[in-house]
């Protein structure tokens, strides 16, 4: 499983927009607490790997679970 | 937890009427969509008013509060503000406590168009900060944020914008929002393990619950506005006009200042204007305002204080008969 994380609850809205662009679905879902105590919004995406096309724009961090 | 039937299909679509979900908190799908549809809106004004990144796009309760948020943000006691235009009680009132001294240099504040006499300002280019009011010309008159001049302005959502009361936009330049602080402080449902605001946009300038059915009431009323803009304006252009031919010819009863919106002042000479304007409306269904209107500083300009006006304005939907029916009524009151 893939989480990425955004510096704004706006980055993580955007970020799946733009996902949909791109025909990928993603699941915004609240921060797992093991990646950070900082709450917030969070992207999880199936699979172990992040797409090479995956936009950047306000990503915090990217982790494979 | 939040249930309920939706409306509309799909991301961004608008919680129904069993539905009360808050984002930037629930961790459910409903608040996401939600999320969405809400940063769908703010691209939208974002667009419309020229602002290139929408997180410069900050939600607020109204231009009084945006007003409070640049004016308290960015000025300290003993600043100098230059005041361009005659300032509402918004701008006045928080500046006499910051403790502002008005003249030379510092930040310029300006009243983009006076809600007493419909008078226009231009927004000067400036190294200062510039905060702008924008009461009376946000979706009336074309306004292109960025370049304009303005590193702050406050605008309301339920006046030229056609939206709900109780919601309002506070538009910021990078530099802006890069030097204001925020004067109010509270959960974000972000960087929660922090004692600090988010050092990010919208999130530093948005604490609380977001005033959600304004935000999609202002959502419907840029779906009205925007593809009759150009109307709307034109509209605006030709009720001014049409305010001034009527009533600066009526004997009795004088226009004060030079109105460039649909937004006109009368001072009656031979009647108390509050009792002119009570007549107006039981005699003749024509509702005012009388008085200051909230801006003391615009009437003493206009030589008008303290006794204030009868302030008539027009709105988009406002008739040219309307018009010609009220400034009948006027005549008959003046004499």
């Amino acid at each position: 499983m893939v989480y990425v994380t955004f510096v704004s609850h706006y980055g993580a809205v955007r970020f799946r927009q733009k996902m949909a662009q791109r025909g990928v679905s993603v699941t915004l879902m609240p921060v797992p607490r093991f990646l950070s105590s900082s709450c917030g919004t969070c992207a999880r995406l199936d699979g172990d790997t992040p797409p090479e096309d995956m936009p950047r724009d306000d990503v915090e961090g990217v982790y494979v679970r | 937890m939040a249930q309920g039937p939706w409306r509309g299909r799909g991301h961004g679509r608008l919680p129904g009427e069993r539905a009360a979900p808050n984002i930037a908190r629930g961790g459910y799908a409903l608040a996401y969509d939600t999320a969405e549809a809400v940063t769908d809106i703010r691209y939208r004004l974002a667009d419309f008013f020229g602002v290139a990144d929408p997180r410069r796009v900050i939600f607020t309760p109204g231009c009084t509060w945006g007003l409070n948020m640049a004016l308290s943000g960015l000025i300290k006691t003993g600043d100098r503000v230059r005041l361009i235009g005659p300032p509402h009680n918004a701008v006045t009132r928080p500046l006499r406590r910051l403790g502002a001294v008005e003249g030379g240099g510092g930040t310029v504040v300006v009243t983009h168009g006076s809600n007493v006499s419909g008078a226009v300002y231009d927004i000067p280019r400036s190294d200062a900060f510039t905060i702008v009011d924008a009461a009376q010309t946000a979706g009336v008159l074309p306004i292109a944020f960025d370049g304009s001049g303005a590193d702050a302005m406050a605008l309301p959502g339920h006046k030229g914008l056609m939206g709900p009361q109780g919601i309002g936009l506070l538009l910021l330049s990078l530099r802006m929002a890069e030097a204001l602080e925020p004067v109010v402080l509270g959960g974000t449902g972000s960087y929660s393990d922090s004692a600090d605001m988010p050092p990010v946009l919208p999130d530093r300038f948005e604490p609380g619950t977001l005033n959600l059915p304004g935000i999609t009431g202002l959502g419907a009323a840029l779906d009205y506005i925007q593809p009759r803009f150009e109307d709307i304006q034109a509209r605006a252009q030709a009720q001014t006009t049409a305010m001034k031919a009527l009533f600066s010819s009526i004997p009795g009863v004088a226009v004060v200042g030079e109105p460039a919106l649909p937004v006109l002042s009368l001072d009656f000479q031979n009647i108390d204007n509050a009792l002119a304007a009570q007549r107006l409306e039981e005699e003749y269904g024509i509702q005012t305002r009388c008085g200051l209107q909230c801006a003391p500083a615009a009437h003493k300009a206009l030589g008008t204080f303290p006794r204030g006006t009868v302030r008539l304005s027009a709105g988009y939907a406002t008739t040219d008969e309307e018009l010609e029916q009220a400034a009948r009524a006027v005549r008959e009151i003046a004499l």
